[in-house]
């Protein structure tokens, strides 16, 4: 029997209107793969997220996820998958561990695996938070830790990840990227967007460019930046690099 | 440094005027921004105008009538119930709550400047509008009756339309502080209810009706009415009447003079409501707290509905529901039973007062959810589940309030338990017809919930008007059908309210599958105005 790729994006484009935010994109990820999925502001990386992960529906074109059609069966698709949004996007009124609970029961987990699961991830990220406090009152870092518990939690399969570097202190950034590269080691497909491209560079060996909705490269780091710098690469394909100062300072 | 004057005023107002207009037309789309103008401007020429007509009328005769005591202490009284109790009431119901003061912490704009902004923008509210040209309407038929005062015309109506918005504003944020001490504010009302409600049952009844009975208790009426009417021309207000009969006579200095009481007690309320809203403004958020203990659940249903009813109870409008109860008792023993007293209508009335409570979470169901709507719509939960939930934890929530209103009305009100089980089975059915409107006012309509806030926050103009025929309907068709029932059938009055909750609660069902299929198609613009 043959495994279905981890990810399926078939000519998918999607307009707001008269603006096109991403247009006709196809690429295909096998199960394990770690891609990162680059752009510059409003390249359409976050709006390609909303697609895969159910939120936004394609103007045209099909998402597979796992081998199942995303608009056939959303339900199924979201059991395997999980997601963290680049602003987070989480339920204010609870307390962290009321949250993962919440999240995990949600998936089917039970109690017991929840909760043992939660402290796990709670003592990994370090994510301490007064036993009343409610998540609209967290710190900016608290909050991602508190996302990134959630995408986390009921072992998806494949992990959509917006932003995760971004406001984490370099210690949980390293135990981020180990847990990422553990996941990754045990079959998880990972998508990860971020414009810090060291972190890039060093844990994703696939990388897609995006550029005012369009791919305009696809492929490992090693074919795309031929013996140079990703950022130096990443730079040179989509251009728009400005020198010069402010006028007025 | 922190910057003052009319600049930053200005920036916030525009800012405030510009985001408004983008939002509405992002709502609503040119032609729903033209609908709507348009339904307001009917609602306007029928009902509005003909009021203001009337009332310029009542001003000039009983402003031909000055200086009489009778006619002074009738404007007076009027124009202070105008500014005083309309800021008061729209204050209560929510109003004033304009501009987004979280985003302005971080500018360098003293909090004396958002609260002048926000006392101007406020004016825009509903209340203030169709109030402040009530009185205008008034204050003109005094001025026109007055030939030589209408120079004085504007001075006394920004006095007047000042202290509403002033009022409202205030009322709002103590409001708030009350809900802050929910508990205490429970406990104080409840231990008052009972202790009126025993003083009046031990009261002796001293219902003679002879002749002379009459008479005494009349002659007394009339000592009271004349002792308060001598009493209303010391108001702000009848200062105002005065000085505008004043200056219609040519006393000029006396009339402006007349504007010193007035314009003292406006200033000293002005300093008063700026340091209250600045404390508030500049305190620290406290931190609500909902159940700490970690909670379970079986379904995604009621996994939704869980969440749903922690997020309402949390919040500090939810917690403010649960003291409707209390307050429509004392509506139903005092004002009500005045009027109406032991009338058909109490029962159905206090429940349907009662349904208003939730009418914002039942009409704007993600609203407590703000962003974390994105984290609903990422777990594997159908949109039905989603509706699902959401319906029986706010059902659960005004389980509660109702099963607290007909304790106190069978406690303290004696009234029958087949009048508590119909008016019981009214309220479900007026919550089944506000949870089957609200799931297509919540995707088509969707706007943030404040949670740490009584005040509202921008409700849609679409959305107000909604309510207001949701409640309208409940209010009227619904209840009068209990009223009717309990007149002319009294046999039929449990069946028939049982036969009524079974139809909503049909109607209920046949539209879910269609709200559901809204609810997919209005996804993104859920996540827009939430995410």
């Amino acid at each position: 029997m043959t495994v279905p790729p981890a990810l399926e994006i078939d000519h998918v484009t999607k307009r707001f209107g008269d603006k096109v935010a991403v247009d006709d994109l196809t690429l295909a990820l096998e199960p394990g793969a770690f891609l990162g999925l680059l752009g510059r502001n409003g390249a359409g990386k976050s709006t390609t997220l909303k697609m895969v992960t159910g939120l936004f529906a394609p103007t045209s074109g099909t998402i597979k996820v796992l081998g199942t059609n995303l608009e056939d069966d959303p339900i199924l698709v979201k059991r395997q998958i999980g997601v963290m949004p680049e602003d987070m996007a989480l339920l204010d009124m609870l307390t962290g561990p009321q949250y993962l609970r919440f999240v995990a029961r949600m998936y089917g987990l039970d109690d017991a695996t929840a909760d043992l699961r939660a402290a796990e991830l709670m003592d990994k990220l370090d994510l301490v938070p007064g036993p009343r406090t409610l998540i609209g009152d967290y710190s900016f870092g608290m909050k991602k830790k508190v996302a990134l518990s959630a995408a986390l939690i009921h072992a998806p399969k494949v992990l959509f990840l917006d932003e995760p570097f971004e406001g984490i202190d370099p210690v949980t950034s390293r135990t981020i990227k180990e847990i990422l590269l553990a996941l990754q080691s045990r079959g998880t497909s990972i998508v990860l967007t971020s414009h810090i491209l060291e972190i890039v560079e060093r844990l994703c060996p696939l990388i897609a460019v995006l550029d005012h909705g369009k791919l305009v490269a696809f492929g490992t780091q090693e074919e795309l930046k031929k013996g140079g710098t990703l950022e130096q690469t990443f730079v040179d394909m989509v251009g728009g690099a400005r020198a010069g100062e402010l006028s007025w300072l | 440094m922190a910057v003052n004057g009319p600049r930053p005023l200005y920036a916030m107002l525009a800012a405030h005027a510009l985001s408004t207009r983008n939002r509405a037309v992002r709502e609503l789309g040119r032609s729903g921004v033209w609908l709507v103008s348009i339904a307001l401007a009917v609602m306007s020429v029928t009902f509005l105008l003909p009021l203001w007509i009337t009332l310029g009328g009542l001003g000039f005769i009983f402003g031909s009538g000055l200086p009489s005591l009778s006619a002074e202490a009738v404007l007076g009284v009027v124009l202070f119930g105008v500014s005083f109790f309309g800021g008061a009431m729209s204050g209560a119901m929510g109003g004033a709550k304009q501009l987004a003061w979280e985003s302005y912490r971080t500018y360098p704009v003293r909090t004396r400047s958002v609260f002048y902004a926000e006392l101007v923008a406020s004016a825009l509210d509903l209340v203030p509008i169709v109030l402040g040209i009530g009185a205008l309407s008034l204050l003109s038929g005094v001025a026109i009756s007055q030939t030589g005062g209408l120079w004085l015309l504007p001075l006394s109506f920004v006095e007047i339309i000042v202290a509403l918005l002033v009022l409202q504003l205030l009322v709002g944020t103590l409001a708030e502080r009350l809900v802050v001490r929910l508990r205490y504010v429970l406990s104080a009302i409840a231990l008052a209810v009972w202790a009126g409600a025993t003083l009046v049952a031990a009261a002796p009844e001293a219902r003679n009706d002879d002749a002379a009975s009459i008479a005494v208790r009349t002659s007394g009426l009339f000592r009271v009415v004349a002792a308060l009417g001598k009493a209303a021309t010391a108001l702000p207000t009848s200062s105002l009447v005065r000085s505008l009969h004043l200056a219609g006579s040519g006393q000029t200095a006396r009339a402006a003079l007349e504007h010193a009481y007035p314009m003292t007690l406006l200033a000293l309320l002005v300093l008063f409501a700026n340091r209250m809203v600045a404390r508030e403004m500049t305190s620290n958020a406290d931190t609500e707290l909902g159940a700490l203990k970690l909670w379970s659940f079986k379904g995604p249903v009621a996994g939704v509905a869980r969440l749903s009813f922690i997020s309402v109870m949390a919040s500090r409008v939810g917690r403010f529901g649960l003291v409707v109860p209390l307050l429509v008792l004392v509506l139903v023993r005092g004002p009500l039973a005045a009027f109406a007293g032991q009338s058909a209508w109490t029962i159905p009335g206090a429940y349907a007062y009662l349904s208003l409570v939730a009418n914002q979470f039942q009409l704007n169901q993600f609203g407590l959810d703000g962003h974390g709507i994105k984290a609903l719509l990422l777990l594997p939960i159908s949109e039905k589940d989603i509706f699902g939930g959401k319906a029986w934890g706010l059902f659960a929530y005004q389980a509660i309030a109702a099963v607290m209103l007909t304790v106190l009305l069978a406690t303290l009100q004696h009234a029958r338990l087949l009048d508590l089980c119909a008016g019981l089975t009214l309220f479900i059915a007026i919550v089944f017809m506000q949870n089957a409107v609200g799931r297509r006012t919540s995707v088509t309509m969707p706007r943030m919930t404040p949670r740490k806030d009584v005040r509202a926050n921008a409700t849609p103009i679409g959305l107000v008007l909604v309510g207001l025929l949701v409640s309208i309907f409940c209010g009227s068709v619904m209840s009068g059908l209990y009223v009717a029932l309990a007149r002319w059938a009294p046999i039929w009055l449990l069946p028939g309210m049982i036969m009524m909750a079974a139809v909503t609660a049909l109607i209920h069902r046949w539209s879910r599958d269609g709200a559901v299929r809204l609810f997919r198609r209005r996804r993104e613009t859920l996540l827009a105005a939430l995410g």
